[in-house]
């Protein structure tokens, strides 16, 4: 048995000996926004945010996980469901086809953009370069960083108006 | 509706990661299966030893090929128009990844376990990896003796007497005009061979199914692009009825043609009938790469050409390597009708081959056979210019259809495709010139490259090159059912299936359209073949267009239903009576109105019901191939431009712009998404896409390390899309499989023109380019030769007197 802090609930889970983060999250939790696709870090399609940082769910040993802080998806909406800046972003641009590689991107745009709220294209394309879409929707996803990027500055410039 | 920009349906779902693919779905008590599989590309199986895989813990059932040959409740064998397949092989294992056995147990960790615990015995046999192997004299079959022909498409299997004891799937033949005298009026001669590999599909969601059997009905949720025939198949192997048969498919993670054929669901549901438990089977990683993919390709083409440009003669012969079962490929092999490309042509010779191999089955793919043929036709139509010394954008609007032009089959293409305007417009987009600008070492524009070494081997060099193509749709009708509620809403039935490309939606947007219904008054279901009616596949860029009209016509019927019931309502003539924003009007009297929900409830019907059936009809004769190939045809064009490092061989491509014409626009995000979704495919194959197997038939790379798919650092920095529509038409042109064909010969001559010598051999991987760039240097014979197995040869000769 290992805790896990996972979208802001502690959780207590008990993973198999071999066992990954991604396999975990979707038998114990049913976590189903954790997807597999490649099976060796490659695609991103697992992408999670562990301890602040992104990683291959797929590539993380779950018994070595005990007191992980772990944020997937499904934490992305607020309590009632909605959406948050970036998901409706994804949404507006439609941003995705079978939407199967959507909340790896989710995740990684996140960390993308708490590190440079400001990307160019170009550091969009670099920044994800680590997310695979199969159905091939990066320029839409490029729009969708974008727009996100502008509504969480103007929030930002907002509160700080508000300050 | 029709033309606004409307989110997906189901956004919501997938952008919290709640939308369910098959692959989520758990049942109570649900076993878990895995496959073992052949470990030689040909071998006898001599005998199954599952003892000690059914005395490991958890384990349920065990089934072999030889389980299904002696159940007689079972007709193991089936295929869409060879029936030369079964779930498990029975007599022997064809390629090394073909399913020989399948345990069932309580976990998925005790089935995988428990694979690893079988003992097969083989007898290995001589086997063939390539086409040129397969039809070798005394070459190993992979089926010898009687076929068993499916009996559906009479028209397709017509031709199979003769090649029983081949290798030979299936011939087609295309004759049109006097080949003899077009070559003889011919005053130059152009031939080439191209060939293209293997590609796999690589939907990120992997093929499953889970099967429940339960009161004599079987039930199956499953990742699959064609529901409704799945259930067919299945039936047909249990023994079943068609109506006890239920497919249901929610959405897939991905499908791109490689999940039209059956590979886990008549497993699942042998073992649920068997074990009375819902079972699961699904593939991992690895196993997809040997489950589906692209078909390899090898086509010569023999192009006759008066010095003007004009194209007199063509000849070709195509092969198809279909890998170790039929599947498609009978149906396939007639895309040798596109050989030709979209031009003119008055005398064509054509045989097009499906050959077995002992490596994985080729399936469906993006593109269905056209890219193949387009790799081919485009670089000849370059090499043609080359030959004639004569702008390709020139000889390409010089031969290119034009509405009441014949195409290849005889059938005259009546519709403006649009080729010459989209030509223009993408070589303007690329900034096409002729001749192209001053070049560097060997040819094309040396850019980039610091002073002084721009004629050292480092030196890095553009070009441009352009291609067309035609593409055709698939020959099925298309079937929908509406129910108009008593509330006014409307469901439309159908069993389309939603992978992304948007269906749920766009079919809304027409029913809603139709019915003159807000899109918030229209439920398009997903496909649950106990519900809805019958549909082929979801596949060849049909559904918007063939669905659509079905749907319409549905909607249309219920309409009728509705004026016929407020004529007595409203005490009027049905004549004086239209439709309008969901309600039955008087003309000229608006007051005088029922809405929808008025007219359902007041007649006390409960719901309206229409269908409505799409007929496609295609009809090709069998000896010269001539007749009617496609309901619909699609043009596309890529202009691409490129940079290559001659110093590494790497292949970047700067820019591409596509051209098509997709008729009305029924969603432009959708058409959109499409359009650079096939484009991006269409890099990956050009570029690095491809399946390698060892000497033993042994795939090298199934997985993401080592086959690579296109990422956000390919995806070319410029990207345009020009599309031509029809304004105020709900006519449509598909475009989920159009652009894709277009992309790899447009690259390929952007290349060819930079490098002064062409890539006849895909993908224009940097090590073949090196070799192209070190043989040029070298002054290697045959400068036009590619690496590998292509080859060129072009002569001159004086006009017959």
């Amino acid at each position: 048995m290992i805790q896990l802090t996972v979208n802001g609930r502690v959780r207590q889970v008990s993973p198999r000996s071999h066992e990954t983060l991604l396999e975990l999250l979707r038998r114990e939790l049913g976590l189903m926004g954790v997807r597999e696709a490649c099976g060796i870090g490659m695609c991103g399609a697992c992408t999670v945010v562990a301890d602040g940082k992104i990683v291959s769910s797929c590539l993380t040993l779950a018994g070595l996980c005990d007191g992980l802080t772990v944020e997937t998806v499904e934490g992305l909406t607020g309590p009632n469901g909605e959406l948050s800046d970036l998901q409706q972003a994804f949404v507006d641009h439609t941003a995705f086809q079978c939407s199967y590689c959507t909340p790896g991107f989710l995740m990684a745009t996140g960390a993308l953009l708490a590190e440079n709220p400001d990307p160019s294209d170009d550091e969009i394309r670099h920044g994800l370069a680590g997310n695979l879409c199969r159905c091939g929707s990066y320029l839409k996803i490029i729009d969708a960083v974008q727009d996100a990027a502008a509504r969480a500055r103007v929030k930002a410039d907002g509160e700080r108006e508000g300050a | 509706m029709i033309g606004e920009r409307v989110p997906m349906v189901d956004a919501y779902e997938r952008i919290t990661g709640t939308i369910d693919y098959a692959q989520n779905l758990t049942l109570p008590g649900m076993l878990y299966a895995r496959i073992l599989r052949s470990a030689h590309a040909h071998a006898r199986v001599i005998r199954v030893d599952a003892s000690k895989a059914l005395a490991a813990p958890g384990v349920v059932a065990v089934l072999t090929g030889a389980d299904l040959a002696a159940d007689p409740g079972l007709k193991p064998w089936f295929g869409p128009f060879i029936k030369d397949r079964a779930p498990l092989a029975i007599d022997k294992a064809r390629y090394v990844g073909d399913p020989v056995a399948i345990v069932a147990a309580e976990t998925d960790d005790q089935a995988c376990d428990a694979v690893e615990l079988i003992e097969v015995e083989y007898e290995v046999l001589p086997a063939v990896f390539d086409i040129e192997g397969a039809l070798a004299p005394g070459a190993p079959l992979l089926h010898p003796g009687k076929r068993h022909l499916e009996s559906f498409r009479p028209d397709i299997v017509a031709r199979q007497p003769g090649l029983e004891d081949t290798n030979v799937i299936h011939v087609y033949k295309l004759r049109r005009g006097d080949i003899e005298a077009g070559f003889a009026e011919a005053e130059v001669v152009v031939e080439r061979t191209y060939t293209t590999p293997g590609v796999a599909h690589v939907p990120f969601e992997t093929h499953n199914a889970v099967a429940d059997y339960k009161g004599g009905k079987m039930t199956i949720w499953s990742s699959i692009q064609a529901p409704s025939s799945c259930g067919a198949y299945v039936a047909g192997i249990l023994r079943m009825n068609i109506s006890d048969v239920r497919v249901i498919v929610s959405t897939l993670g991905g499908g791109y043609g490689g999940k039209i054929d059956p590979m886990c669901e008549p497993l699942a549901a042998i073992l649920a009938r068997r074990t009375r438990r819902p079972v699961r089977v699904s593939l991992t990683r690895a196993e997809e790469f040997v489950t589906a993919g692209k078909h390899p390709s090898r086509i010569r083409i023999r192009s006759g050409v008066m010095r003007d440009g004009t194209l007199v003669a063509h000849e070709a012969d195509v092969y198809y390597d279909g890998g170790s079962y039929s599947l498609n490929t009978p149906e396939k092999i007639y895309r040798g009708y596109a050989s030709t490309g979209p031009y003119r042509v008055p005398n064509i010779h054509v045989d097009s081959y499906g050959v077995y191999t002992n490596t994985l089955p080729a399936s469906a793919f993006r593109g269905y056979g056209i890219p193949q043929v387009a790799w081919a036709h485009e670089q000849q139509m370059d090499a043609i210019a080359e030959a004639l010394g004569m702008d390709p954008l020139a000889l390409r609007l010089k031969n290119v259809l034009q509405p009441g032009d014949q195409f290849s089959t005889g059938e005259t293409i009546a519709e403006n495709l649009h080729y010459s305007e989209l030509l223009r417009d993408a070589a303007e987009h690329i900034g096409w010139a002729w001749p192209p600008a001053p070049r560097g070492p060997g040819a094309g524009t040396v850019t980039g490259t610091a002073a002084g070494a721009s004629a050292g081997a480092g030196a890095r060099v553009r070009g441009k090159g352009l291609a067309a193509i035609i593409k055709g749709t698939a020959s099925y009708g298309a079937n929908a059912v509406v129910k108009l509620n008593a509330d006014g809403s409307l469901n439309v039935l159908t069993s389309t299936v939603e992978m992304g490309q948007g269906a749920l939606t766009v079919l809304a947007q027409i029913a809603a359209h139709e019915a003159t219904l807000p899109l918030s008054g229209v439920r398009v279901s997903t496909p649950d073949t106990a519900n809805t009616p019958f549909d082929q596949m979801t596949a060849a860029s049909r559904s918007t267009n063939f669905m659509g009209r079905a749907i319409r016509r549905a909607v249309k019927s219920v309409k009728q239903q509705l004026i016929d019931l407020a004529a007595s309502q409203l005490e009027a003539a049905a004549g004086d009576l239209e439709i309008q924003d969901g309600a039955v009007v008087v003309k000229g009297s608006p007051g005088r109105r029922l809405t929808f929900a008025q007219i359902v409830t007041t007649s006390k019907v409960g719901s309206l019901v229409g269908s409505g059936h799409e007929p496609v009809k295609v009809k090709l004769d069998v000896e010269t191939g001539q007749g009617v190939a496609s309901p619909q045809w699609h043009p596309a064009i890529c202009g691409a431009e490129v940079e290559v490092d001659q110093e590494t061989g790497k292949v970047t491509v700067l820019q591409l712009h596509m051209g098509l014409y997709p008729g009305r626009m029924i969603n432009p995000i959708h058409c959109e998404l499409q359009v650079l979704g096939a484009s991006l495919f269409g890099v990956g194959q050009t570029l690095f896409e491809e399946l390698v197997w060892d000497e033993q038939g042994v795939l090298t790379n199934p997985n993401l390390s080592d086959y690579m798919i296109p990422s956000f650092l390919d995806v070319p920095r410029a990207f345009g899309q020009t599309m031509i529509e029809i304004p105020d038409s709900i006519d449509v042109h598909g475009l989920g499989e159009t652009p894709l064909p277009a992309v790899a010969p447009a690259i390929a001559n952007a290349v060819a023109q930079a490098l002064g010598v062409r890539v006849v051999d895909l993908p224009l991987t940097p090590e073949r380019v090196l070799r192209l760039i070190h043989e040029r240097d070298r002054g290697a014979p045959g400068g036009g030769r590619g690496a590998g197995a292509g080859g060129a040869s072009t002569s001159g000769k004086e006009a017959s007197a």
